[in-house]
């Protein structure tokens, strides 16, 4: 029985690629996205070439227009006023009609009108609707090739240009074959951007396919759909290929061209951030989504790598630092070669010449150091002890004695550690003298990519850390950027997170182990030495690497800062030193 | 479920027959022994947690119960009662400018500055104990203590325009960060309202116990930060509400019309003053409103909304009127000049000074009247209009003056200061 059915099944498929081998011989041209035949796709070439330079474009009104020409008659519109028209003839009747965009003030329509006797009949292709915070629009319509028109509309809004665009199929009932939006300026992703639609065989078929050119900054990503039985495909090779070739450059020059290796990748950066909708702030959309899907981006972590290293030689270390936690994130993952890169770059900074380091204890376990003031570190570990600085002497704490260094005014609650969660991260906070906890989002993970798979572990040095608790809430930070997390007395969220620009006031008196209470300066621990950050200063960071780092084993386990911001404390490995400069 | 309700069951001993299975003895035990008199479900956020309960420690709780055992003062979280007076911009909901405190009649020295990254528009607020509240364009909003040292500080993250709205237990003020920020006394974070604009002007608290705020519009919020009304105008407005003691909200609009909203929000009357009002506007003793335009006239109206007179002066006026105890109105216009000007609109005294007035004056307990200029200078004026002394600050003061207990005078700098001179 089996046998028999496969048999007919095999038959059945000889004989349907039997019939497809003579279809394809017959000389009938492969059938643009389910457009009607056209003739051959040799005089459809020949056709297009011969009529690029002449292929029309459309006539712009003025806002108050509400009358629209066709051919001999005239479209009344029902709403709204006209913003430009295209006359062409749709349906090959060899009458003209038209494509009409109009606008009022909370949609934008694309239709395509028909005359009919005297009358003129129209149809709805598309819309979309207007943010109530942008103001006229202006519109420009014209003819691609002899199957596409392109619809570019602009708005100004307050947060800057928005444009959409339609690709439009000429047929009796015109249909969008892709709609992009190019959104305006976000906190993330400032670059200009401009796009710009036009035809061309890209693979060579004989068929035209569509390139959207991007240009954003000064970088030109051309991304295209090909024109293949069936429909438009997007070349799945852009914008990565584009990106990757500029990533290798700025590679390349690294050593010979410092600035422009860094201006080049921190371009791909950019570029990677407006278009892929990993980045999270992406501001180009492709019908409806948002953002490309552009995975694991092998040229964007190529790049961030380059412009981690460039900003390490220049001394910029909380930049770097900053680039390094977008680094860490999933979207883009480097390779062993990118990161010797970054190690070896850290390692080669150009330090404080001054800072010194002397060993003051000893520790097999991971310590909590937090000073308790200038003159005494409090070392919470196996056997929690104060240690005087200037005799070295060392006192037993009993458990009531020590404090968890990041708790709030009232001493009722604490900080235990951050956890990166689904959520995003999330600070985990109790009562002192308590096991329960409650979460508190610090950074909520990015654009609506869903969690596959549940995570919570503790967040990562690059990552967001809490450095302390003022009155107004919790003070994190992540590379450059520092953030007030609002709470209320009994420490749950009052209010959206406040990000603080470089230099403007912190909230104080702020009580943490890594943070001074004016909240002047703070440490950022790394693997391979120390970033004080003078936020009064501006911002600066100061790269903190004793000359004789590497000769103490093991990893950079805890640090402190001491209240006048003067030293720093830390837990290489077993050992517990007192950093100076 | 059942069993937790019959754990936590204050009548837990008469319970059925299942519960005394051994596994659970000890439980039932302890419920029975008083040990918790009152449900509490496990939770993991607030939103498990029915009625007003919150979220604590893994359990459901009531919030007086958490604030007992945590010894908060129950008004320190719960201050929905509401007092019905508060130091704030102008002193009162009046806008009078008066205080019940002695400033120097002699040239002052400084006490102290407090150095913030922008200029200081506000005027600083004192509150019972002697802290001293403003904030600062530089977006941050700090407590400092009577001898100018911080006592905790709070940032916006945005410009910082209106005074400080003090009560008993609250510092209320809005932000250009488009909400209006109640913080306890300790700088910790009670609510946050978010309001559809920037909110340029300071908060009165009405005899309702209601905080009255502009924007958009005018903004009825209760001292738990709830939304009682918004009433929307036009256009955004920049004068802080005063409030009439017929019950009405007074605010004037940028094109110019003063309005009198009632304490649920109804419009009572609005009158078109010509030119925009940029100040707040004050109520006396008698009910008299005024208010000045941007015409530069100093207006006085009945509280029908009719207008009784109109004293010009040479240009802008956007301080607020602020009204001496006989009745004066004392007030500075861009011309340049501090007017006195009788409750009949006659012209009593005038003081020209080097550059325009856009703080508002406040006046103490002896009748001296206290007023920034943009000539760098603070003047103190007797009730005659004799200047007694003028200070040299080095920048524009336009931060009205707060008055202090011991006689100390706080007001902020165009440089970022924030000033005590005693």
């Amino acid at each position: 029985m089996n046998v028999y059915r496969s048999q007919r099944w095999g038959a059945a498929l000889v004989m349907f690629l039997a019939g497809g081998l003579v279809g394809g011989c017959s000389g009938r041209k492969q059938v643009p996205f389910g457009l009607q035949d056209a003739g051959a796709p040799t005089e459809l070439a020949v056709e297009a070439e011969a009529s690029a330079a002449e292929l029309p474009v459309g006539t712009a009104f003025e806002p108050d227009q509400v009358e629209v020409p066709v051919a001999e008659s005239t479209l009344v519109l029902q709403a709204g006023y006209a913003l430009a028209a295209l006359q062409l003839d749709l349906d090959g009747n060899e009458s003209i009609d038209a494509l009409v965009v109009s606008a009022d003030p909370q949609e934008v329509r694309l239709q395509a009108a028909y005359p009919r006797g005297l009358d003129v009949t129209a149809r709805k292709i598309d819309s979309f609707l207007v943010p109530s915070h942008c103001g006229e629009p202006a519109a420009e319509i014209r003819q691609l090739s002899a199957a596409l028109v392109g619809v570019r509309v602009e708005h100004a809004c307050e947060t800057g240009k928005r444009t959409n665009f339609w690709l439009i199929t000429i047929e009796a009932q015109p249909r969008i074959r892709e709609r992009i939006t190019v959104l305006p300026p976000n906190d993330r992703s400032t670059a200009a951007i401009d796009l710009d639609l036009r035809v061309e065989d890209r693979d060579a078929d004989g068929y035209d396919d569509v390139v959207a050119n991007v240009r954003i900054g000064e970088i030109d990503i051309p991304l295209a759909w090909l024109n293949r039985p069936g429909g438009f495909a997007r070349d799945l090779s852009q914008p990565e290929g584009t990106l990757r070739e500029l990533a290798d450059a700025a590679w390349e020059s690294l050593d010979s061209d410092l600035a422009g290796a860094k201006k080049r990748a921190l371009a791909v950066v950019d570029a990677f951030v407006a278009l892929c909708r990993e980045s999270g702030a992406a501001r180009i959309g492709l019908s409806g989504t948002h953002g490309l899907q552009c995975q694991q981006s092998p040229a964007a972590a190529r790049a961030v790598s380059v412009a981690i290293a460039a900003a390490i030689r220049r001394g910029n270390f909380v930049r770097a630092l900053e680039l390094q936690r977008w680094w860490e994130g999933t979207a883009a993952q480097p390779s062993p070669e990118e990161r010797e890169l970054v190690q070896a770059a850290w390692r080669k900074a150009k330090a404080k010449t001054t800072a010194t380091w002397r060993a003051i204890d000893s520790e097999g376990s991971r310590a909590h150091l937090y000073f308790r003031d200038a003159d005494t570190l409090v070392v919470d570990g196996r056997a929690p002890r104060a240690i005087q600085l200037s005799s070295g002497s060392k006192t037993r704490l009993s458990e009531s004695d020590i404090l968890p260094p990041v708790r709030d005014p009232e001493g009722r609650y604490a900080v235990r550690t951050v956890r990166v969660t689904c959520v995003g991260f999330e600070a985990e906070v109790g009562p002192i003298r308590s096991k329960q906890t409650h979460r508190i989002p610090i950074d909520r993970r990015a654009g609506n990519v869903p969690c596959k798979t549940p995570i919570d572990r503790p967040a990562s040095v690059f990552e967001w850390a809490v450095l302390g608790w003022a009155p107004q809430g919790l003070v994190a930070a992540s590379g450059d950027l520092l953030r007030v997390v609002p709470l209320n007395a009994f420490a749950k969220p009052a209010g959206r997170p406040i990000d603080l620009s470089a230099g403007s006031p912190l909230p104080a008196p702020i009580r943490g182990a890594r943070i001074t209470a004016d909240g002047s300066r703070y440490v950022i621990p790394h693997a391979e030495g120390v970033v004080v950050r003078d936020w009064r200063g501006g911002g600066a960071g100061l790269w903190l690497r004793p000359a004789d780092w590497d000769t103490v084993p093991g990893e950079l386990r805890s640090v402190a800062i001491s209240p006048d911001g003067q030293r720093v404390a830390v837990q290489k490995g077993n050992e517990i030193r007192l950093l100076s400069w | 479920m059942t069993m937790d309700r019959r754990w936590y069951s204050p009548g837990a001993l008469r319970c059925s027959p299942q519960l005394l299975l051994a596994p659970a003895l000890l439980l039932v035990v302890a419920a029975c022994s008083g040990a918790r008199s009152r449900p509490s479900t496990p939770c993991m956020s607030d939103a498990e947690c029915r009625a007003d309960r919150i979220c604590h420690e893994g359990r459901c709780r009531f919030v007086e119960e958490v604030l007992a055992e945590l010894a908060v003062p129950p008004d320190a979280a719960e201050p929905g009662a509401g007092p019905r007076s508060a130091n704030g911009f102008m002193g009162d909901a009046a806008h009078t400018g008066r205080s019940e405190n002695r400033g120097p009649s002699a040239s002052p020295s400084p006490a102290w500055t407090y150095q913030t990254g922008a200029r200081v528009f506000a005027s600083p607020v004192v509150g019972g104990d002697g802290t001293v509240y403003v904030g600062s364009l530089d977006g941050q909003f700090v407590a400092l203590n009577p001898d100018g040292s911080l006592k905790w500080r709070y940032s916006a993250g945005q410009k910082i325009y209106p005074s400080a709205l003090v009560t008993g237990t609250s510092v209320i003020f809005g932000t250009h960060q488009q909400e209006l920020v109640s913080l306890s006394l300790e700088g910790q974070p009670r609510w946050k309202l978010p309001l559809q604009d920037l909110v340029d002007a300071s908060a009165t608290l009405g005899p309702d116990g209601k905080v009255y705020v502009v924007a958009n519009g005018a903004y009825a919020v209760d001292l738990l930060g709830r939304l009682h009304w918004h009433k929307p105008t036009a256009d955004h407005v920049r004068t802080a509400p005063v409030i009439h003691p017929a019950g009405l909200v007074v605010i004037g609009t940028t094109e110019g019309s003063l309005v009198a909203l009632r304490l649920d929000g109804s419009v009572a009357w609005e009158v078109a003053l010509g030119g925009a009002i940029e100040g707040a506007a004050s109520v006396d003793d008698g009910g008299r409103i005024y208010t000045g335009t941007g015409r530069g006239e100093i207006v006085q109206l009945d509280q029908a909304g009719s207008v009784r007179w109109r004293f010009k002066t040479g240009d802008e006026v956007r301080a607020t009127p602020a009204i001496a105890r006989d009745g004066t109105v004392i007030v500075g216009s861009y011309d340049g000049s501090v007017y006195a000007i009788s409750p009949t609109g006659a012209l009593r005294w005038k003081v020209a000074t080097g550059g325009r007035v856009r703080a508002s004056a406040r006046i103490d307990a002896d009748g001296r009247i206290y007023v920034g200029s943009q000539d760098n200078f603070l003047y103190c004026i007797d009730p005659s209009g004799s200047v007694l002394w003028r200070y040299n600050v080095g920048q524009d003061v336009d931060s009205t003056v707060e008055i202090g207990s011991d006689g100390t005078l706080y007001f902020g700098s165009d440089d970022g200061g924030v000033h005590a001179l005693r």
